[in-house]
């Protein structure tokens, strides 16, 4: 369905003194049909740039992403515009995802008349038709999106974004500025239309409880590399890269239970413009060996993952 | 032994479309050397209750009720009084630290600055106080790292720094803003384990307020959840993590990730038209006839345990 190979890409900073920070170094990874996958990662890791460099909001240095069977990487921009309403995006903070002018059923109708999907007249039918489906109802058509809750905003951009009935979302970050009880909303609801349209998504969060509830594989980045890729209950019951192991610890997603208590893992993310040398993680690995301040780990087969670490 | 203690308190805002009742009949004590949780969601009034203690808000506030803490009602002191107990006896570490820290002065000197106002001390000799609370926060080289500007600091350095400032005086009381939030999650079991460490230490109390229940389960040693401006349960946190009695705490559980992603249907009601009866009653599924019209008190559980539902009347 989707596949990534290789990708990459380098922001530069400075006129004369050009000092780089590789954002997205060399990441590959594909999903299959109706398949949700998972990046997960602290911020500044560059799971965010993947999302838009798989989409073409960026454009990569190097690297291919094909979709179905397409290379979109070196498409045209006509080309690229035909495949668009394939491949949608949900972002981090929906209020600002929807124009503040525009009310809300002229919000949900732009892709519906951009794309000629419906008859001129049947477009408002259409949009009700799309805001019930999310959860809204015809109260909420003529109101402006500030009138609205995160929630509300949310569900409305998610009806946008399916009325181009896309074969692949990128949701990035969809819930992390919700409540716990509206995010336990928006989740299941876009459980309950990927069952609907079967499409298939790219799941980007920091939030490990619900990369576990929402994925089936999953991928774990730290500055610009995948460490590990496994299925998702495989990569929580039994986490092989150390970085994976701290972010479990540390994420408390073994529930809520009082008596375990998380060793955190010391230091913070090393500076990306001047990343360490070796695996980048050796900064703060518990198990660091000589070897791993010299030479970057491949993404190797382990078990029934991938794992970047010279422990194996 | 109670150390704080939060009788019938309001918080009223008044605004053009109409009075926003931010807190509502609170009472809520806290007891020494303890770490009380305050969880609820965005807009429930968590924030206003705490600004509320410390006497922050803005002066078109209607703040009616008692708040008895070491003898003084805290709603009657004047200004000089507040100001002894502020950062002294009552410090706040406040949610984001950038926007707390002051951007031209340098973290040594915002440290240095409650040892000088409460403790009279010289610059030279708060400065070296500062330098120890900043290196008691692991700061790494923090003779260095105190003459640096906050820009300078990482968001987590940052919070170590505000934690340093907040702890300065030894306060009895810490209010602790949701002091995790918009930090990595590594970084946010870094802060909570040192936030255990050194309010544990000064056998200091803390009411924690965060709209996350894994942090609250991690720190705290009762919990107490507001929902509309209400406090709806108080418990000690062990029960309440393995059996909450509210509807509203039973949801707010059920709702994570982890235990099932099951929503609670609904919105939170607007501050300003609040539900009559029990505020939860809209979203509710064992509403009977009586919330409706009835608004129910809290209710004694057992064990030190009180909701504010009628299924416990």
């Amino acid at each position: 369905m989707l596949e990534v190979r290789d990708i990459k890409k380098t922001f530069s900073k400075g006129l004369v003194h050009k000092k780089y920070l590789r954002a997205v170094d060399g990441i590959s990874f594909t999903i299959g049909e109706k398949e949700t996958f998972g990046l997960v990662g602290e911020s500044g890791c560059g799971k965010t740039t993947v999302g838009r460099l798989i989409l073409r909001l960026m454009e990569p240095d190097s690297g291919d992403v094909v979709f179905n069977g397409t290379n979109i990487t070196g498409l045209k921009k006509q080309d690229l515009r035909k495949i668009r309403p394939k491949m949608q995006i949900l972002f981090q903070d929906a209020d600002s995802s929807l124009h503040p002018r525009m009310r809300i059923w002229e919000s949900v109708a732009e892709p519906l008349k951009l794309y000629d999907l419906v008859p001129e007249s049947d477009i408002r039918k259409k949009v009700l038709e799309l805001l019930e489906m999310v959860g809204l109802q015809k109260e909420h058509l003529n109101r402006y999106p500030h009138e609205l809750s995160g929630g509300q905003n949310q569900r409305v951009v998610l009806a946008r974004v399916l009325a181009l009935r896309p074969q692949f979302i990128v949701a990035d970050e969809p819930t992390s500025a919700l409540d716990v009880s509206v995010q336990a909303q928006i989740l299941s609801l876009m459980n309950e239309m990927q069952q609907k349209y079967g499409f298939s998504c790219l799941f980007i969060s920091h939030d490990l409880g619900v990369i576990r509830k929402m994925t089936s594989i999953m991928g774990v980045m730290y500055l610009g590399k995948l460490v590990e890729t496994g299925r998702t209950e495989d990569v929580f019951e039994n986490p092989k890269h150390p970085y994976t192991q701290a972010l479990i610890a540390s994420g408390r997603v073994a529930g809520l239970d009082n008596e375990q208590k998380a060793s955190p893992i010391e230091g913070e993310m090393p500076d990306p413009m001047n990343p360490p040398s070796g695996c980048k993680f050796h900064t703060r690995c518990p198990q660091k060996m000589d070897l791993c301040e010299k030479i970057a780990p491949e993404l190797n087969n382990v078990g029934t993952g991938k794992v970047a670490c010279h422990l194996f | 032994m109670t150390l704080l203690s939060i009788r019938n308190l309001k918080s009223y805002f008044v605004t053009r479309d109409g009075v926003v009742k931010a807190v509502n009949q609170v009472s809520l004590d806290i007891f020494e050397n303890e770490t009380l949780g305050l969880v609820g969601e965005s807009g429930c009034g968590k924030t206003v209750l705490a600004l509320s203690i410390l006497r922050l808000l803005s002066e078109n506030t209607v703040v009616e009720g008692k708040i008895s803490f070491k003898g003084n009602d805290l709603l009657r002191l004047n200004e000089e009084g507040m100001r002894d107990i502020r950062g002294k006896e009552i410090a706040q570490i406040f949610q984001n630290p950038l926007s707390s820290l002051n951007p031209v002065l340098t973290i040594g000197l915002q440290v240095s600055e409650p040892f000088m106002l409460h403790r009279g001390m010289k610059l030279s000799d708060a400065w070296q106080s500062a330098i120890s609370m900043l290196r008691a926060a692991k700061i790494p080289s923090p003779a260095e790292r105190g003459k640096e500007y906050p820009h300078q600091f990482s968001g987590g350095m940052r919070q170590r720094a505000m934690i340093s400032m907040g702890l300065a005086c030894n306060p009895a009381l810490i209010l602790a803003d949701e002091p995790t939030k918009g930090l990595d999650v590594t970084i946010q079991s870094q802060i909570i384990e040192l936030m255990r460490e050194l309010v544990k230490d000064r056998k200091a109390s803390m009411l924690l307020i965060t709209h996350d229940l894994a942090v609250a389960a991690e720190l705290c040693d009762r919990i107490a959840v507001m929902y509309s401006g209400e406090i709806v349960e108080v418990s000690e946190i062990k029960d309440f993590l393995s059996n909450p009695g509210h509807p509203y705490c039973r949801g707010l559980l059920r709702s994570l990730p982890l235990n099932g992603m099951e929503p609670i249907p609904g919105n939170s009601p607007s501050l300003i038209d609040v539900p009559e009866g029990c505020r939860f009653h809209p979203r509710c599924k064992y509403a009977m006839e009586r919330c409706r019209n009835e608004h129910p008190e809290m209710y004694e559980v057992g064990n030190g345990r009180k909701t504010r539902c009628f299924l416990y009347a």
